[in-house]
């Protein structure tokens, strides 16, 4: 998901921006929106409890998947935007609910340790991303490319949420 | 015989107060706060100094990469040091190399690419080490009613730094030269360093007896052995300060 979606993000919307939307307004209010969504959402999130939070969550992360879709649709400008508005609520309500759970989940003396393989994969991925996506796109084309990026977007957190204890990021609801 | 159990610190009982007037917590967020912004503001400070010819564009991927390999080295053994020892004492250790570290990638500009490189990979350490001892320390200084809301806090002070900074920067850099800035970083991480309340007293090293101490690795998938309830590990106190 991160392999796909930032490096979507990071490398393709430059190009879609300036080949198709003539210009940087769509990279620089795209990535904007995403983060005034972001922000604007860590004030909802502060306060909401939802019931099922790793349903939430991982709902959340999957609103990623707009961003790439969006622009493989060569959707309107404020259409992208507004993917990116909602990819920021997205990333924002999978962040918090994801943290708090790894705090509360995970046993004390080893939560160092774990959030570590958490931050490793996360920023050792993107890299790898990166990396891959401009060969992808050399060889697939932009839309396939995007294409991928979304339904990985979409599907991963949906399989995450096939996972026992996934609906409330909880283990004792496995237990049960 | 059970093994003997690390002693786990935990948060002071739940005040009443607001998290945004709770002292210990405020300290937190400051230093998780200054941290994201230090660690924000040295690739685009770079960028200045590509702008202002101090530094070429290849030198700028090398320097850059140098601080990734640092940070991604640096991550697990944070971790491991943060969980063996005390978090707040891997958070003072990781700020400091990166206080330490900053003044030498102003020293390379211009002058020795191999120094900067070197000096952004001890940043990238020190930037790679404090973040799981944050997020653990986190832990021990919010109860877990209100970790959502701090978590939340934090988040927010990330993305209004994104938000804000750049422009904050660019009006800066009016005023003063690239390496003021980039020095500049180096007193975040001092305050990243120095702010966060302390956590309570280091856990014993965990050792089972007459074995190796667990690996970073079993230990990381252990997570799932945990049974019981919420702030009742075995061997763990309610509260510690």
């Amino acid at each position: 998901m991160i392999a796909t979606g930032y490096s979507a993000t990071g490398v393709i919307l430059p190009l879609v921006s300036r080949d198709h939307y003539d210009g940087e307004f769509v990279l620089v209010a795209a990535t904007t929106g995403y983060t005034l969504g972001a922000l604007g959402f860590a004030v909802v999130v502060a306060r909401w409890r939802p019931r099922s939070p790793g349903w939430a969550s991982l709902f959340g992360l999957g609103l990623y998947g707009f961003a790439p879709l969006a622009m493989m649709l060569e959707a309107p400008p404020a259409a992208v935007v507004l993917a990116y508005v909602l990819a920021g609520v997205g990333i924002e309500l999978f962040n918090v609910l994801w943290f708090t759970a790894i705090q509360r989940e995970v046993e004390p003396r080893l939560l160092a340790r774990v959030s570590s393989v958490d931050f490793l994969f996360s920023y050792g991925l993107a890299p790898v991303g990166l990396a891959l996506i401009t060969p992808a796109v050399a060889a697939g084309g932009v839309s396939t490319t995007l294409a991928v990026c979304a339904v990985v977007c979409f599907l991963a957190p949906a399989l995450a949420a096939c996972a026992p204890g996934a609906r409330r990021y909880s283990r004792r609801s496995v237990d049960r | 015989m059970v093994a003997p159990v690390a002693e786990h610190p935990t948060p002071p009982p739940d005040q009443g107060r607001p998290l945004r007037r709770d002292p210990a917590f405020l300290r937190l967020w400051c230093g998780a706060t200054l941290s994201g912004l230090a660690t924000w503001a040295l690739p685009f400070l770079l960028g200045f100094a590509v702008v202002d010819g101090t530094l070429g564009v290849g030198q700028l991927g090398v320097v850059l990469a140098a601080r990734t390999v640092g940070f991604l080295a640096a991550v697990p053994v944070g971790g491991v040091l943060a969980d063996r020892h005390s978090r707040r004492a891997t958070v003072l250790w990781s700020g400091l190399a990166a206080t330490a570290a900053t003044p030498l990638v102003v020293v390379g500009l211009g002058w020795s690419t191999t120094v900067t490189a070197i000096a952004a990979a001890v940043v990238g350490c020190g930037q790679g080490a404090c973040r799981p001892a944050y997020q653990a320390l986190t832990a021990e200084v919010v109860v877990e009613e209100r970790r959502q809301r701090a978590n939340a806090a934090m988040s927010l002070a990330v993305r209004g730094t994104t938000l804000a900074a750049p422009g904050l920067t660019a009006m800066l850099a009016v005023l003063l030269d690239t390496s003021a800035l980039i020095l500049g970083t180096a007193l975040m991480w001092l305050g990243a360093a120095l702010l966060p309340p302390a956590g309570a007293s280091a856990p014993r090293p965990e050792r089972r007896r007459g074995g190796p101490p667990p690996s970073w690795v079993s230990s990381s998938t252990a997570c799932g052995r945990r049974g019981g309830t919420r702030g009742s590990w075995p061997g763990s106190p309610r509260s510690r300060r």
